[in-house]
C-alpha cells in the first residue's frame, strides 16, 4: 500500500491494508498475548489506532507494515498490562512493570514472530528440510533417506534455507544480536 | 571473493551454523575458512540467523499457526467504522457548541441592547450638567444601582495626556472616586459608578491629576 492515509480513509482502503497486514498482526499479538480473543483485540484497536493517527503516517520515514507493528507493539503491552494475560511478553511485562524489561520481553517476542513469519516465505524445500534438521534434530542422512535425495542436498537445502531466512528476517526489520 | 571452492564449502558451511558440522568435514571447512574471509563473514551471518531460529521452540514450529477467525475483518472494519461515526459525532458535538455559544453571546448582546436601548427607554435618571474652567464641558446622567450611583458622562475640551478624576461627595460631605480617564479634547462618552447611593449624592466633579477642580455641579436632591 504506497499511500496509507487515503487507503486507510475508506472501507475498502481498510479493508486492503488489513488483507495484506492483518494476519501477521493477529499472528504477532497471539504470539505475544497467548489467547486468540486477545489477539483479535488487539488488532482492532491497532487499526482503529492507525486509522486515526493516518495523518501522522509519512511513508518516507518507514513502510506501512513497520508502522502498523509500532502500533500493535503499543496495543500488546497496554492489553498485557490492563488484563494481566499469560504467557508470551505479558507476563513479564505486567509483573516487571520496568520499560527495559519489557523491551526486553518484546524483542524476544518480535524475533520469535518474524522466524515463523520468515519460514513461511520459504519455498517448501527449505523450510522442511530447515525443520527436519534444525528443529526436529534428525541427522542429514536419515532426512536424506526419507526424502530420497542425496546427503548433499540436503545439505544444501539447509544452506539456503539459511541464505533465504537471512533475507526474510532483514526484511522484516530483524535487528540481529551479535 | 566468492570461489569454485566455496561453493563446495557451502553444505558443510550451513551445517557448521546450526552446529551440525561433521567432524570428517569440519577440519576441511575450517582450513577454507583460514583462507576465505567471505565465508568467513557467511559463516557469521548464517550463525546469527541461527540464533534467531532458537527463539522460536520446535513445537511452536511444527504446530499448526495460529490463524485469524475469518471474522476479524468484518469486525476491524465495524470497530474503525464505529470510530469514524464517533469521530464525525464529536466534530459535530464542538460545532453544536460553537454555534450554541455564538447565539447564546448574541442574545446577551440583544438582551443588553433591548435594556438599554429599548423600547421602554433607559431606566430613570437624573440629568446634571457641570460646568467646566478652561473649555472643559459635560453632561451627566445619574442613575441609582445596586452597588452606587452610575454616571454616564459625556464630556469635552480636557486636555489630552492628563489624567482625571471623577468624583461624587454625599451628605457628610465624604467625597467618593468614581474612577479616572483621560483627557481628550473631542467628545467622549464615559460610564463610571461610585460606591455612593445617588440618593445620598450632593455633588458631583472632576478633578485633575493635581487636584485642581476642572468641572463641577450640584446634584439635586432626589428624596
Amino acid at each position: 500500500v504506497a499511500d496509507p492515509q487515503p487507503a486507510l480513509a475508506t472501507d475498502d482502503g481498510v479493508r486492503a491494508v488489513y488483507a495484506a497486514h492483518g494476519p501477521e498482526l493477529y499472528r504477532f499479538a497471539m504470539r505475544s498475548l497467548g489467547d486468540r480473543g486477545l489477539a483479535e483485540e488487539a488488532v482492532q484497536e491497532t487499526f482503529v489506532r492507525a486509522w486515526r493517527a493516518a495523518g501522522r503516517f509519512d511513508d518516507e520515514l518507514g513502510s506501512l507494515r513497520t508502522w502498523l507493528f509500532a502500533i500493535v507493539r503499543n496495543v500488546v503491552i497496554d492489553l498485557s498490562r490492563a488484563r494481566a494475560v499469560r504467557p508470551g511478553l505479558s507476563a513479564v511485562a505486567t509483573s516487571a512493570g520496568d520499560g527495559l524489561f519489557v523491551d526486553e520481553a518484546f524483542d524476544r517476542v518480535l524475533t520469535a514472530w518474524q522466524v515463523e513469519e520468515a519460514l513461511r516465505m520459504l519455498s517448501d524445500e527449505h523450510r522442511s528440510a530447515l525443520i527436519e534438521v534444525h528443529y526436529r534434530g534428525r541427522p542429514y542422512t536419515d532426512v536424506a533417506l526419507a526424502l530420497g535425495v542425496p546427503i548433499g542436498t540436503v545439505k544444501s537445502r539447509v544452506y539456503y534455507a539459511l541464505k533465504a531466512m537471512r533475507l526474510a528476517l532483514e526484511e522484516l526489520g530483524w535487528n540481529r544480536d551479535d | 571473493v566468492t570461489t569454485e571452492a566455496c561453493r563446495d564449502w557451502r553444505g558443510p558451511l550451513g551445517a557448521a551454523a546450526l552446529g551440525r558440522a561433521d567432524p570428517a568435514e569440519e577440519i576441511g571447512l575450517r582450513a577454507h575458512l583460514d583462507g576465505c574471509a567471505a565465508c568467513r563473514a557467511e559463516l557469521r551471518d548464517l550463525t546469527a540467523v541461527a540464533r534467531a531460529l532458537d527463539s522460536v521452540s520446535a513445537t511452536d514450529i511444527i504446530s499448526p499457526p495460529s490463524e485469524p477467525s475469518g471474522a476479524l475483518a468484518g469486525r476491524v472494519l465495524e470497530r474503525v467504522a464505529r470510530e469514524r461515526g464517533a469521530q464525525s459525532a464529536r466534530r459535530n458535538r464542538r460545532v453544536m457548541a460553537g454555534v450554541s455559544a455564538f447565539v447564546a453571546a448574541a442574545a446577551v448582546v440583544i438582551a443588553v441592547v433591548l435594556v438599554v436601548g429599548g423600547g421602554a427607554g433607559p431606566a430613570p435618571g437624573t440629568r446634571v450638567v457641570l460646568e467646566g474652567v478652561g473649555g472643559a464641558r459635560a453632561s451627566t446622567v445619574l442613575r441609582a444601582g445596586p452597588v452606587g450611583t452610575h454616571v454616564d458622562m459625556k464630556v469635552a475640551g480636557l486636555e489630552p495626556g492628563q489624567y482625571y478624576w471623577l468624583w461624587l461627595t454625599g451628605a457628610s460631605g465624604h467625597r467618593i472616586p468614581a474612577g479616572t480617564f483621560g483627557g481628550r479634547r473631542q467628545s467622549t462618552d464615559l460610564q463610571l459608578t461610585a460606591a455612593l447611593p445617588l440618593a445620598k449624592a450632593r455633588r458631583i466633579w472632576v478633578t485633575d491629576d493635581k487636584d485642581r477642580v476642572v468641572l463641577d455641579a450640584r446634584i439635586p436632591s432626589t428624596e
